[in-house]
């Protein structure tokens, strides 16, 4: 977004539209040909390296360690335009590179840095994150999957639950609890998944995001040495928090791109599908329908852009931003994904529709990565209620 | 519980709709705008005169016709349509019930036989907005001294407040929640007229400053049977709305038929009749809701359900009938001439009274162990 207003009336700085180009380009010659293949087989794996090649995998990580420059606007953009495709292929690159890597690049130490980070930002290697317990989704405090120091290290016990990209990462940053119950004792560690101790279970069937790898992950006496420790001992809860806001805001960009997609879907049906001898768009029905589908993806995406860079500059009210955005878009999402499968009657309910896939992957924007009722509950909060 | 209309109430509903197209039409209501009262004595007796509505809920023992709050419902239905200006919830949905249902035999035999022949308007003063009869309700406080009472304190919102002859009054005693009458005016009752932004149905903030009052049922207990009585108007109350609510619809769909634009009349495009398609499943699952309760009034076991649930449907479908209702009718429907605003302001106003519906939801929740 702009930083002078006179510059640009809220349209995308001409940086930032290059960068939706690239995006674009990339998504529609090398993801949108694997889409149906990934919807049955899961993410191909060959775009990881290509994804790197491109830079997608580093935005708004340290140069040093393999990071491309660019911010959180950009990474909402790349969200959005990846999640036109598909919803799984999309969170798939997303929590790799942007919901778990960052624990590493911003509390990582050199060594892990290296080890770790740089392979993932070159789509060498993926990362996975392991924070919600069958009885801790929301409710961050209350994870109970335990780290018992021991001589060198940690071992770890307990169970995680909906782990994206579990079956596919090499290192999964792992939350578990070092010291007292709620917020104040819990550590990030930093684990790879062949290390012994670590059970997966089978791929969970999802009601969405088919492209996308989620399991559950237990640990058993799991050791993992004191250098592992991602940030201080007991702070893993303010680093969790702190990531969030980056999760929201690749949520709420691929709610903007879901919605789009969706709507452009319904737009080229409404012009080109007949009934009662006319195109169905010239009913009002229709096309006032695709009217309020336009507008409320427009809103969405204001907010998200705004929320993005407000991140960007250490806003004031950037998480309040951040909350209001990912609510918004994921409800936004949900709507026009089910206006779209309206629009398309019969044919919006074919498993292989377009509108059927973005309808299954919206409904998750309203759970993962806080629920609406937890940005809902951010609000109240920061309206001192 | 049977759920069809009989043949003798079909016709009963159809000489209501009747008497008050004649006798209430809206013009009337824009009439009472200006008067002091908010509405007429003479009509008030006439509704008793020639319909004996007032006394539908009273026994006959009390010189009422002894029939029930199904066919009271149907008369607020009616007066609901047109936005009859009477003292029809007042003294009929929330005072009757409270003397009926206090068992004070005296007190009803000086009241009751006054309310049915249309002499007398009594009203409950119960701060409205407060939801219902939750901790904290009545801010009124009685002292006794001998055999009687005097009551302090405050009453906001009371309908027709300001010129009941009766105010009944919960107030907090050292036995408990009690029920007191008051005979108004009284130079120890003042009541401050609201101006209020439904201007068809009047509120004023009653303060009692020592003023005498009766004790009317037992000293204590009385949440018991205000309860009741709050879920019978609950019920009548809901009757009123689905009967504005159903006129708006009608007023809509009228409009859209007789209203051209682009050469064709506004109902043919779909923007309008897919609207006013809304309002009429707005419209009839609120119905089936007002008549459930109607029918549940007789039943205890049944009525606070069901009371609850039809305040919370009719509710929410009159305000979003009357909104639309504005809409469909366009630049013309905002104007002051037009009767658009004045259902708008009863739909407002009727959602906020007796427990909103957001408070009904959570009654709801309540009464099945949430």
């Amino acid at each position: 977004m702009v930083e002078n207003p006179e510059a640009g009336l809220f349209e995308l700085d001409d940086e930032h539209e290059a960068f939706r180009e690239t995006c674009h380009g990339f998504v529609e010659r090398l993801v949108m040909p694997e889409r149906d293949n990934a919807e049955r087989n899961g993410f191909p794996s060959a775009l990881w390296r290509q994804l790197g090649a491109a830079g997608l995998l580093g935005i708004g990580h340290p140069e040093e360690d393999g990071g491309t420059g660019g911010d959180y606007l950009a990474m909402a953009i790349l969200a959005e335009e990846l999640a036109k495709v598909s919803g799984g292929i999309a969170v798939t690159i997303l929590v790799s590179s942007y919901m778990a890597a960052p624990h590493l690049a911003r509390f990582g130490s050199p060594t892990l840095r290296e080890q770790y980070l740089r392979p993932v930002l070159r789509g060498e290697a993926v990362a996975a994150i392991a924070v919600t317990e069958p009885s801790a989704g929301s409710d961050v405090a209350g994870l109970v999957t335990t780290g018992t120091e021991v001589d060198g290290g940690y071992l770890i016990n307990g169970r995680k639950i909906f782990i994206t990209n579990a079956g596919v990462a090499d290192v999964v940053l792992v939350a578990a609890r070092t010291g007292q119950p709620g917020s104040a004792g819990i550590t990030m560690f930093c684990v790879e998944s062949s290390a012994p101790g670590i059970e997966l279970s089978l791929p969970l069937a999802k009601l969405g995001w088919h492209a996308s790898d989620t399991r559950e992950v237990s640990f058993q006496d799991c050791f993992v040495p004191s250098d592992r420790v991602v940030g201080a001992v007991d702070s893993g809860f303010r680093q969790i928090m702190m990531a969030f806001q980056g999760e929201r805001i690749a949520l709420s960009g691929m709610g903007v791109g879901l919605a789009q997609a969706a709507l452009d879907e319904a737009r080229v049906w409404a012009r080109d599908r007949r009934a009662f001898g006319v195109p169905i768009g010239s009913f009002q029905a229709i096309g006032h329908r695709l009217g309020e589908m336009e507008t409320a993806v427009t809103a969405a995406r204001l907010m998200t852009y705004q929320a993005a860079s407000r991140l960007d500059r250490d806003h004031p009210d950037a998480a309040k931003a951040v909350a209001m955005a990912k609510l918004y878009s994921a409800r936004v999402a949900n709507e026009v994904a089910d206006s779209a499968v309206q629009v398309f009657g019969g044919y919006g309910f074919m498993a292989d529709s377009p509108v059927a896939l973005h309808y299954r992957d919206a409904r998750i924007l309203r759970i993962g990565g806080g629920t609406d009722e937890i940005q809902l509950q951010i609000l109240a909060k920061t309206m001192g209620l | 519980m049977d759920f069809t209309i009989s043949d003798e109430h079909a016709r009963f509903a159809d000489n209501l709709r009747r008497y008050f197209a004649d006798r209430h039409p809206v013009s009337e209501a824009r009439r009472l705008f200006d008067s002091p009262e908010g509405y007429e004595r003479t009509a008030w007796r006439n509704l008793a005169d020639e319909l004996g509505a007032p006394g539908l809920a009273v026994p006959e023992r009390h010189g009422g016709s002894g029939f029930g709050y199904e066919e009271l419902a149907m008369v607020f239905e009616a007066a609901g349509e047109c936005l009859a200006s009477l003292p029809l919830l007042s003294t009929c949905g929330l005072a009757t019930p409270a003397l009926v249902e206090s068992g004070d035999e005296p007190a009803q035999q000086k009241y009751l036989p006054r309310i049915a022949a249309g002499e007398l308007v009594a009203t409950l003063a119960l701060t409205q907005g407060a939801s219902g009869l939750d901790e904290g309700a009545t801010e009124v406080t009685a002292e006794r001294h001998g055999e009687r009472y005097e009551l302090s304190g405050e009453a906001r919102f009371v309908i027709d407040g300001a010129t009941a002859d009766l105010v009944l009054v919960p107030a907090m005693t050292d036995a408990g929640l009690s029920l007191f009458a008051v005979d108004a005016p009284d130079e120890t009752l003042t009541a401050t007229p609201l101006v209020t932004l439904d201007l068809t149905r009047r509120q004023a903030d009653l303060i009692f400053d020592r003023t005498p009052a009766a004790l009317v049922g037992p000293a204590g207990g009385a949440e018991k049977f205000l309860l009741h009585c709050l879920r019978l108007a609950v019920v009548l109350l809901a009757s009123e709305q689905i009967g504005g609510a159903g006129r708006v619809l009608e007023m809509s769909s009228e409009y859209a038929k007789v209203r051209y634009q682009f050469g064709r009349p506004i109902g043919s495009f779909q923007a309008i009749k897919h609207k006013c398609a809304d309002m009429l499943v707005q419209v009839e699952t609120a119905r089936s809701a007002a008549y459930y309760a109607r029918k549940a009034a007789a039943d205890p076991e049944e009525l606070p359900v069901a009371a609850s649930l039809a305040k919370a449907y009719c509710s929410d479908a009159y305000f979003f009938c009357a909104a639309q209702n504005i809409q469909v009718q366009g630049g013309i429907g905002f104007t002051w001439d037009h009767d658009a605003h004045l259902y708008f302001r009863r739909a407002k106003s009727a959602s906020m009274l007796l427990g909103t519906a957001s408070y009904h939801r959570l009654s709801l929740a309540r009464q099945v162990g949430m």
